[in-house]
């Protein structure tokens, strides 16, 4: 005659319970990680509200003209993409700068010429492009050797104009500026400076 | 960790100030992760921190939330963009594809089905081919996605307008065969709805005109 011998339920459970509680552990950490990667965003697993808000086809008239105009400003267009993207409902469009260190772009470079670019900035905020287009906003993201972005910056054609022409306070264009990172990528962007 | 991503933001926000200088970056950065309310006056993280980092939340202002969000749109635009790329090699000397090149727009189209300007190469493509009906269908649904928006249809005609006058060019390089009239009369099409969108009266007339002289070449024998 078979005879079984059973272990307490309450150790049984005491152990599936620890399991479960590491798995719901493991879950929420890949959760986390996921969204701190921006893995749902950049996949389109999540809606955006640039979906939203802008117009599915961007101005690609505008986007080569404003292209034309920075380089004619003297601003570096290696690894740039520029485009114009109407909002919906409005005559309003954005500029979205971009600046892409794996097709060519070299912030180091950018860095040593800040002065420089930044007096080419403001020649290049008086475009009468910029105007025809009625940018109200400009945006500049940058993007890693690796393709991944790294971070964006955007602030509304007004404030920058106000900013290059030095008619606004510091705390006044600080308020105007704002800003989104993707976290993992800028620490090891700062390790590759060490 | 967020004092270093407060530095480099502004390392990145300098391209905007025109700020120089190491201990300015850095007072900036802090300054402007202060007025996020993302670190406190001591400069800890506050628990915005924690919400913008592992969420990006929003900024209280949706139009800024989209033109933040908008690189990831891009990231779509990018691809079909390659196929449309791939799309215009096929048509090109030797390689000339059509069948090919109709296949990358069709992915484009697949990718970012709201995107007009694929179903007027597409189309424009399909008139060159001899159907003219797909082609048409291409042509309306790109219109529907403008739902009547006035800068969107003028920017979708004159798009469609470059596309079919590449098309033409195409015809006239690669045959000793007149054009396909549909080019013609899409064409005239295309340049009567912008003389309609108009506003100044000498573009409306501009615009008119060459449509007509589209409908005479297309109405004189000389296409097929």
């Amino acid at each position: 005659m078979l005879s079984f011998q059973t272990r307490p339920g309450k150790a049984k459970s005491g152990c599936l319970g620890c399991v479960g509680f590491l798995v719901v552990v493991a879950v929420v950490l890949f959760i986390l990680g996921a969204f701190a990667f921006r893995i749902p965003q950049e996949r389109g697993l999540v809606s955006n509200a640039a979906e939203e808000h802008l117009l599915p086809t961007p101005n690609r008239e505008a986007s080569l003209a404003i292209k034309n105009a920075a380089e004619r400003s003297g601003l570096p267009v290696a690894g740039v993409d520029l485009y114009v993207l109407p909002l919906k409902n409005t005559d309003e469009s954005i500029l979205y700068a971009s600046l892409d260190a794996s097709s060519g772009f070299d912030i180091q470079s950018v860095a040593n010429s800040i002065d420089d670019l930044a007096a080419k900035g403001s020649v290049f905020l008086q475009n009468a492009e910029i105007k025809k287009n009625n940018i109200t906003q400009i945006s500049t993201e940058y993007k890693s050797n690796n393709g991944s972005r790294m971070f964006v910056l955007t602030a509304s054609t007004d404030t920058l104009r106000a900013a290059a022409n030095k008619s606004i306070t510091r705390e006044e264009f600080i308020a105007g500026l704002e800003a989104d990172a993707n976290i993992p990528q800028l620490i090891s962007f700062i390790q590759s400076f060490r | 960790m967020n004092i270093r991503s407060v530095l480099i933001l502004g390392i990145a926000s300098i391209t905007l100030s025109g700020c120089s200088g190491i201990d300015e970056l850095i007072s900036f950065a802090k300054d402007w992760a202060k007025d996020k309310d993302i670190i406190s006056d001591n400069g800890m993280p506050t628990g915005k921190t924690v919400s913008r980092v592992v969420f990006g939340s929003s900024t209280g202002d949706s139009k800024v939330d989209a033109v933040i969000d908008a690189g990831y749109m891009l990231r779509g635009i990018k691809q079909a963009e390659d196929e449309a790329r791939n799309a215009n090699a096929a048509l090109q000397g030797d390689a000339y594809n059509p069948n090919a090149a109709i296949g990358h727009l069709s992915q484009a189209i697949d990718m970012r089905p709201k995107d007009w300007h694929y179903r007027n190469q597409r189309g424009a493509l399909l008139i060159e081919q001899g159907d003219p009906d797909a082609a048409k269908e291409d042509f309306i649904k790109a219109e529907e996605h403008c739902n009547n928006a006035k800068g969107c249809l003028q920017a979708l005609h004159r798009g469609r307008s470059a596309a079919l006058n590449e098309s033409l060019q195409r015809q006239f390089d690669r045959s000793d065969a007149d054009p396909k009239c549909a080019t013609y009369r899409s064409l005239s099409a295309s340049q009567l709805q912008l003389a309609v969108l108009a506003e100044d009266p000498k573009a409306k007339k501009r615009y008119r005109d060459t449509a007509e002289e589209y409908d005479i070449k297309a109405s004189l024998g000389e296409c097929l």
